[in-house]
């Protein structure tokens, strides 16, 4: 089982140098980040604490968009190239088909992110060591969260755009949804107010391990992980119905 | 003739009300090429996936050396792409190109080794058989993108025949490919039938004659005829009684 689930790990990094998309989403990322960082040095009145505060806000949005735009098109060229029904003729199973590539693209988010985030955090902005430390566990899980988001978004749709603005709406939909929650009756009411993700990551941008921002990240991270599980499952093999 | 290898017995596939395959009867022999003729959408490539275990009949029995392989009688349609496939080792080759363009061809035919769970001991030996058989050696290395549509034919072919599978099943394996091309794959599939058995569709009748030993004419899902070694040479006049073209 992990042979198989290592195998798909390998096989996306062997594919990631050949295609466009992390070399485009690394660049973006780049260049995002040297911007925001040009305009925060350059905005008078602006104290290190503040400019730390915008910088991880920033990051905070950036590790949602970069963990989609990594992880969707993984699925789509699946499709694409005709593997997926393929694959699934012989051992592999949808679990350790999705969790793989869950794995992969979460980590590699992470990597670059916290990456970046710790050269501009630590180095340009003097944020303090325990604040950078607490925010780069929580890109972890935030990476997590927007790559099972993607994935989920491209198992419904065979097209990257399409998947895109799907995942884009999900997340904003979990990020904003606590402003909504009004508009519901009681219990839809209370489960929405808990949708403010930003929310829940505010604690980790002062430097406070919070269990339970932590567990919000994972839980939806590991409810869309499961779906896009069941989404594969329930399309197995329907696209060869070729009469 | 010998015992069958595999026996397709009274094997109908319905997808909803409509027949795709309506009680076939197909035996194959041990080392034999054995072709699915047929026009399209007469069902060929319908079987092939019920043979390969992608797709579950929806009724019938399979026999692998006159012993029950699959019985619609005995298991549930949810639980044939299980117990089916732990029963019997099958090489399938797509109909349309299904491979990783951005990986080389090595390490394709590694990836799909470990997904087909070759034991690891075996793995190096059957990399460079399937290499070698299928005359890769040169471009091993090379990224599949980069390599002739017929290339990347042999190198599905190649993944065919990891695992070493009682059955190689090649769905339109000739497919846009050009005249040299179609006498490559051709040869290599004359190759392979010495150590394997192959069943394999196709529309085009001359093709059909020259790769295979016999051929199943199949018309709106039923068989209408078996055309034996013999006949091969007027498959032509034969093909076009059998389908009232």
């Amino acid at each position: 089982m992990f042979e198989r689930f290592f195998a798909i790990i390998t096989k996306e990094l062997k594919i990631l140098p050949s295609s466009s998309i992390p070399q485009f989403t690394v660049g973006i990322l780049s260049f995002s980040v040297g911007l925001i960082s040009i305009l925060l040095m350059l905005s008078r009145g602006l104290t290190y604490e503040n400019a730390t505060a915008i910088l991880i806000h920033f990051f905070y949005i950036l590790t949602l968009f970069s963990g989609m735009f990594l992880s969707i098109p993984s699925i789509i060229y699946e499709k694409r190239y005709k593997m997926l029904d393929f694959l699934f003729i012989h051992s592999i199973n949808e679990y350790e088909f999705i969790s793989a590539k869950i794995f992969t693209y979460t980590f590699l988010n992470w990597f670059v992110l916290s990456l970046l985030f710790v050269v501009y955090s630590l180095l340009i902005f003097k944020a303090p060591f325990y604040i950078v430390f607490t925010c780069v566990i929580g890109f972890l899980f935030l990476s997590y969260y927007s790559s099972s988001i993607g994935i989920f978004a491209s198992t419904l749709t065979n097209s990257i755009t399409t998947s895109f603005f799907l995942a884009g709406f999900i997340l904003l939909l979990i990020d904003i949804g606590g402003f909504l929650s009004g508009l519901f009756p009681s219990p839809a009411k209370e489960i929405f107010s808990y949708f403010h993700a930003i929310n829940q990551f505010i604690p980790l941008t002062k430097g406070i391990l919070s269990i339970k921002g932590i567990f919000f990240f994972f839980s939806v991270g590991l409810f869309f992980h499961y779906l896009s599980i069941v989404v594969l499952q329930l399309q197995k093999f329907k696209g060869i119905k070729d009469l | 003739m010998s015992r069958p290898l595999i026996e397709i017995k009274n094997l109908s596939k319905h997808y909803g009300t409509k027949i795709a395959l309506d009680k076939i009867n197909i035996k194959l022999y041990k080392n034999e090429v054995v072709g699915l003729l047929g026009l399209n959408g007469a069902g060929k490539s319908t079987c092939l996936k019920i043979l390969a275990g992608i797709l579950p009949p929806t009724e019938g029995e399979i026999y692998l050396n006159n012993e029950i392989l699959y019985s619609s009688n005995d298991i549930k349609t949810n639980d044939y792409l299980t117990q089916y496939k732990s029963k019997i080792a099958i090489g399938y080759l797509p109909e349309f190109i299904s491979l990783y363009p951005e990986l080389t061809i090595k390490d394709f035919i590694h990836f799909m080794m470990v997904i087909k769970d070759v034991p690891k001991h075996l793995r190096e030996e059957q990399l460079q058989n399937a290499i070698k058989k299928t005359h890769l050696e040169e471009y091993q290395d090379t990224l599949i993108k980069y390599l002739s549509l017929g290339y990347q034919k042999r190198t599905e072919i190649a993944q065919t025949i990891l695992g070493n599978p009682t059955l190689i099943i090649l769905d339109e394996p000739i497919s846009g490919l050009d005249p040299r091309q179609i006498i490559e794959i051709r040869n290599l599939i004359r190759e392979l039938a010495k150590e394997h058995t192959i069943l394999l569709s196709s529309h085009i009748l001359s093709e059909v004659a020259q790769t295979c030993d016999r051929v199943y004419i199949l018309h709106s899902g039923k068989i209408v005829k078996e055309v034996e070694k013999g006949q091969l040479s007027q498959i032509e006049n034969i093909f076009m009684e059998a389908t009232n073209v």
